[in-house]
């Protein structure tokens, strides 16, 4: 199998389905995002996100009950799976090890 | 608060079923969120979001959306299909085998149509090549035939500008081919070397030059390959043992449905020429009408334009003689040559095309039978199956499942029955073929041939299928299945109309051939007014035989000891005859030029042809005079006077004179379904064209033929010895007309073997209909007869009233073929009586199988049942 990529905003919704942990959901997902990116995102842009990490295989995903707040539609939550958390270490390794190259120097 | 309505009913229309719920609890949680700040901005905001998810990863396949459902269903029908076809196998049965006989009959008939359709149109330029006609004009009579002389053709080349090409050739004649110790007779043209372009002939070997030299010779590759083995070229062969030619080109043989389908070889004109002395007399005459001559129109101008510019060429160049006859000229169409080869008073009657016409509309006929036979067995049985479709709509069936279902079932049929007839034509091909005298295949390749098939496959399925498919479907289940649904008095009214719209066509059918037959009867019935049997033509095709002493001739074939007499004459008695215009005679009207037709034989012409004399006597070498002595028949008596004509003069061509000795009885000439013609032989010993030899009754007749053979053979060692029996000569006059009746006959009989086969499975369906009616008939004390009676009498009524319908179409269709012939049958009105019989009798005994069957039955078992 060919290396798989992950778009940058793709890698912010995989991690952050990853720190929800078990209660990320598409409004969840876009409501941390817009917090920590200090920006408004729209949800379908998550939506294209998540199916992509999914048909990757770095998430998968389950329905959860219904609730009355949605119209009566069931949420449906993502894990990350072992593949994903592997793709997120790597992508973490290889940012780090980069970063560690850059030469002491002072900027500015 | 809710989200707006258009916005979302737009993403369930194209949101995929596995993404929508998640999206749209999503997108109703973020807009309930933002409403409660800003309900306008959250609506923009939601429609916004909803466009933004309009694309293809989240739309749903809108191709594809119904299908493993429906797979499963067309599986279903078929299934559902094939076991209604095997639960009721004597109807399948029947059902499947009448569509399959007129399918193929259709399929062999438009297989000739086509072929009849296409016959010399395989030539590249043949929508501008055409032959030169003349009509000709003798008293009140114009005949209209092929036929130019040399210099018409170098006159066309010269000052004609209008013709691209022009290509003189001889008429069709055999020829006798030897190379070493083989030899051949096989037909051949001579033409032309602008022949070999203007029908872009294929040349395998050599070029398109090949004819420029005048001792050369081109043969089809049949032949080649018969004759020369594999390198044809250079090779030296002898033409009716005269002359060596050179073998300097091999074609590609003509298609078979072409013009020259048994042109052999090509040789050149100008060798004609120069084989004798005629020949080369011919060949600068404005006069001598023995040639076609093919002419192709350049592309800038019309046939019909060229045509005006030729009209009137032979009239102002010809002598008077040839003025007389008013001669006027013609461009007849290649691709008419075959169909519409014939004129009648200066006018295009058509031809052959009016067969294609007839055995067009019989095909259509047959097949609509088929047809309509299909339909009604189909619409017959759906019937029984109004239970079925109650219960399937109560267990929710839709309505276009059933029509599906029915479709599929007719589809299933028509092609089981298609494949059936397939394998009928495959096999009849090769009977069919030598009854029609053809080459005919399946074009299997042929895109036509399978777009026609298939379109044919879905419209009769469509056209059968759709009568039950609406019919049935349109059942209310609950009357269905209450027993109380009744399917009416005109129900079955349809259905009736189609049996007698059958029965009318196939009574017709079978007029029509009575009538064919009984022409074709009456015409050989008809005095033919010279003998046939043991009498046998010898074509003299050699010089060697043409010149030898007839006298010495004919006393070694007498001598044989197995020949009663012989004769030698310019024609065959069964064939053409000359025309001499300027013939004339003492009291003859000088503006008038009647036809009379001529032919030149020895004294022992009549006898051995056993001619009826009615005045006068035969010649007789008795009488000096007689060398120069007429035997004329009785219209051409009728014709030079009221009186006695014995002794009268006549003056021939040329200035000679010659005088009538005897009076016979009109003969059958060209062909035996037109009027007689005034005729005359008389005596001349210079030109021999055919010999006649009458073989001694006791003989047996190979041993006589050997004999004749060898007495023949000394005075032309080196031609085949190649006869004709007068009486198969005779016979082939009626070859085109008893090949319409065969035709016809086969018809007609599968016509109404396909009609009765619909009676007997409606028959069938009838009788089983009413089981119960006719239990309880006979337990109230019917009888068999009452019963049989009972079933019977509505099919005989319907068959009487297609009779009564018929009679008057098969009269009126039946006489107007008939006209086109001079001498024909009268219409005899026992031929309607005995088909009514005949028809009435089939009808009743197809029904009474089934009848009596359901007269036979116990009526316990048919009232136990339910």
């Amino acid at each position: 199998m060919t290396q798989q990529s992950l778009g940058e905003f793709e890698e912010l919704v995989l991690l952050m389905v990853a720190a929800l942990h078990d209660e990320a959901y598409g409004v969840a997902i876009l409501e941390g995002l817009e917090e920590k990116l200090k920006k408004k995102v729209n949800i379908s842009a998550v939506h294209v996100a998540l199916k992509r990490i999914e048909d990757k295989g770095f998430v998968k995903s389950r329905f959860g009950g219904i609730t009355e707040d949605r119209g009566g539609r069931r949420k449906k939550f993502y894990v990350i799976t072992a593949l994903g958390k592997k793709m997120l270490d790597n992508q973490y390794a290889l940012r780090t090890s980069i970063y560690q190259q850059i030469p002491k120097i002072s900027f500015g | 608060m809710h989200p707006p309505k258009r916005p979302l009913h737009f993403l369930r229309w194209f949101c995929r079923e596995d993404y929508l719920e998640e999206i749209e609890g999503d997108l109703t949680e973020v807009f309930i969120k933002q409403a409660e700040n800003n309900p306008r901005q959250a609506k923009w905001r939601f429609t916004w979001s909803v466009i933004k998810y309009f694309r293809p990863e989240f739309m749903k396949s809108f191709k594809n959306s119904y299908q493993p459902n429906s797979y499963a269903m067309l599986k279903n029908y078929f299934k559902i299909g094939w076991r209604s076809l095997l639960k009721d196998k004597s109807y399948s049965l029947i059902n499947i085998s009448g569509l399959a006989i007129g399918l193929a009959v259709a399929i062999v008939i438009g297989l000739w149509v086509f072929d009849e359709l296409s016959f010399n149109k395989s030539f590249k330029n043949y929508h501008r090549i055409a032959n030169v006609y003349h009509h000709f004009t003798f008293g009140s009579d114009t005949f209209t035939e092929s036929g130019a002389p040399p210099l018409f053709a170098t006159e066309l080349k010269n000052n004609y500008a209008e013709f691209e090409s022009v290509a003189l050739a001889s008429y069709q004649a055999e020829h006798l081919i030897s190379y070493e110790e083989t030899k051949f007779t096989k037909p051949g043209l001579f033409v032309e070397p602008q022949f070999v372009e203007m029908f872009s002939l294929k040349m395998l070997q050599g070029s398109t030059a090949a004819l420029n030299e005048v001792h050369s010779i081109v043969l089809s590759k049949t032949f080649a390959d018969a004759v020369l083995g594999d390198s044809p070229i250079g090779k030296m062969v002898k033409l009716d043992n005269r002359d060596n030619l050179i073998v300097t080109g091999v074609y590609e043989d003509f298609p078979s449905n072409s013009e020259f389908s048994e042109v052999q070889m090509l040789v050149p004109l100008d060798y004609y020429f120069t084989t004798s002395e005629t020949a080369r007399k011919q060949m600068n005459s404005w006069e001598d009408i023995s040639f076609q001559c093919f002419v192709l129109v350049n592309d800038k101008i019309s046939l019909p334009q060229a045509e005006s510019k030729i009209k009137n060429l032979l009239f102002e160049k010809g002598s008077d003689d040839m003025k007389s006859m008013k001669p006027e000229g013609l461009l007849f169409p290649m691709g008419k040559w075959h169909l519409y080869a014939e004129f009648k008073d200066g006018k295009n009657i058509g031809g052959k095309i009016q067969f294609v016409w007839m055995f067009g509309l019989v095909g259509v006929f047959v097949l609509l039978l088929a047809c309509i036979n299909f339909m009604n067995l189909s619409t017959a049985r759906s019937e029984k199956r109004s239970k079925e479709v109650g219960i399937r709509k109560v267990m929710g069936s839709v309505r276009i499942q059933l029509i599906n279902q029915f479709l599929i079932e007719s589809v299933l049929v028509v092609s089981i029955s298609f494949v059936m007839a397939i394998v009928i034509v495959v096999l009849c091909l090769p009977l069919f073929n030598e009854i029609a005298n053809k080459k005919m295949t399946i074009p299997w390749g042929n895109s036509y041939f399978i777009f026609t098939t298939l379109t044919f496959i879905i419209a009769t399925s469509i056209l059968a299928g759709s009568y039950p498919a609406l019919y049935l479907s349109s059942f209310n289940p609950v009357r269905v299945l209450k027993g109380t649904f009744k399917t009416g008095r005109f129900a079955a009214l349809p259905r009736k109309a189609m049996v007698v719209f059958q029965f009318t066509i196939s009574i017709t059918l079978i007029i029509g051939t009575l009538v064919v037959l009984q022409q074709i009867q009456h015409a050989k019935n008809r005095p033919v007014g010279f003998d046939r049997a043991g009498i046998i033509q010898v074509k003299v095709s050699t010089e060697d035989l043409s010149k030898a002493n007839y006298n010495s001739l004919r006393h070694d074939l007498l001598s044989t000891g197995v020949v009663d007499n012989m004769a030698k004459s310019y024609f065959p008695v069964t064939g053409s005859m000359s025309a001499d215009p300027s013939l004339t005679w003492e009291g003859k009207d000088p503006t008038s030029q009647p036809l009379v037709a001529l032919n030149s034989c020895s004294h022992d012409f009549p006898k051995t042809n056993g001619f009826q004399f009615i005045e006068g006597r035969d010649f007789s070498r008795e009488f000096s005079t007689d060398s120069s002595a007429v035997i004329v028949n009785e219209m051409a008596a009728k014709l030079l006077s009221n009186k006695s004509v014995i002794g009268k003069k006549l003056k021939f061509g040329y200035g000679k004179e010659r005088q009538i000795v005897g009076v016979i009885k009109d003969q059958v000439r060209w062909t035996p379904f037109s009027q007689q013609s005034p005729h005359m032989y008389y005596v001349n010993y210079e030109e021999m064209g055919y010999l006649t030899i009458r073989i001694s009754s006791n003989t047996r007749v190979q041993s006589a033929l050997d004999k004749i053979k060898g007495a023949i053979e000394k005075y032309d060692a080196g031609a085949p010895f190649d006869y004709k029996f007068q009486d198969d000569e005779y016979a082939r006059l009626f070859n085109d007309e008893e090949r319409i009746g065969k035709l016809a006959s086969v018809f007609a009989v599968l016509a109404i073997f396909i009609s009765c086969l619909g009676l007997f499975g409606l028959a069938s369906f009838t009788a089983s209909q009413r089981t119960k009616e006719i239990g309880i008939r006979k337990v109230l004390g019917a009888t068999i007869f009452h019963v049989w009676k009972m079933l019977s009498r509505d099919f005989v009524w319907l068959a009487m009233l297609s009779i009564l319908i018929a009679a008057p179409l098969a009269y009126y269709f039946s006489n107007q073929w008939l006209q086109q012939y001079e001498f024909r049958v009268e219409f005899s009105w026992w031929v309607f009586f005995i088909t009514g019989c005949a028809v009435v009798i089939i009808t009743l005994s197809t029904v009474s199988l089934q009848a009596i069957k359901a007269a036979l039955m116990n009526p316990v078992s048919s009232l136990k049942s339910e």
